[in-house]
């Protein structure tokens, strides 16, 4: 599941930095938009380096971006000392 | 026959471990200990890596680190790391070798890699002192 949401807090000499709840879909569409952008420069870049027995790769970093993105739902990263707080939240 | 049998034939047939290796993990496999645990396993259930740092019980500091990894993202990660060139890897093991870790990244399959994943469901680290560090899956 592609996570939709992230939240992030930061806590800094106890005051409040930032504290956002940010609908991270909005960024997914312009990350969609750039990997379909860049999907012919992938494919001309694969058939240019076949020959050479590395154009699988180009082709298999951009699936695994894909993969990257979908699998970063659940993620949880809380860092915090006795006046500082670090939070990122995607879900 | 389990799974974790037919994998230490299997290393033992292609050379990885010795025979006196394999009869080792076979004994340790068969041991009453070991099947207790495996009863109540949820292996492949399993979604998330914590890793906790806690300050220990006396202890003054506040420090707190308490971070979560979906399974799927360390799958991701891994396989995008098995595309790093011959180059790199080289000073990659390099850089191991001169912190004392003779590890030689090139041998690293993308089965070893996913086989890696796979057996960290079982993984769990407690180290306590001035802080409690706990690693595990959940």
């Amino acid at each position: 599941m592609i996570p939709m949401l992230m939240k992030m807090k930061i806590v800094e000499r106890g005051r409040k930095k930032v504290n956002l709840s940010f609908p991270i879909i909005l960024l997914w569409i312009a990350v969609l938009a750039l990997l379909i952008v860049l999907l012919p420069f992938v494919l001309i870049a694969a058939l240019l380096l076949w020959p050479q027995g590395y154009g699988k790769i180009p082709l298999a970093v951009y699936a695994i971006l894909f993969s990257l993105i979908f699998s970063l739902s659940g993620l949880h990263i809380q860092v915090e000392d006795k006046k500082n707080q670090i939070l990122i939240i995607l879900k | 026959m389990s799974e974790e049998r037919r994998k230490i034939l299997e290393m033992l047939q292609k050379g990885k471990i010795s025979v006196d290796e394999a009869e080792r993990l076979l004994s340790a496999l068969s041991s009453p200990e070991v099947e207790e645990r495996e009863i109540p396993s949820e292996k492949g259930k399993l979604k998330y890596l914590r890793i906790l740092v806690e300050p220990g019980p006396g202890s003054e500091e506040k420090e707190r680190v308490n971070v979560r990894v979906p399974l799927k993202l360390i799958r991701a990660g891994l396989k995008l790391a098995s595309f790093i060139p011959k180059h790199a890897q080289t000073k990659v093991n390099e850089a191991l070798q001169e912190k004392g870790i003779d590890f030689d990244f090139k041998t690293v399959t993308s089965e070893d890699l996913e086989d890696l994943v796979t057996q960290l469901d079982d993984l769990t680290v407690e180290v306590e002192g001035k802080e409690t560090v706990r690693i595990y899956c959940e």
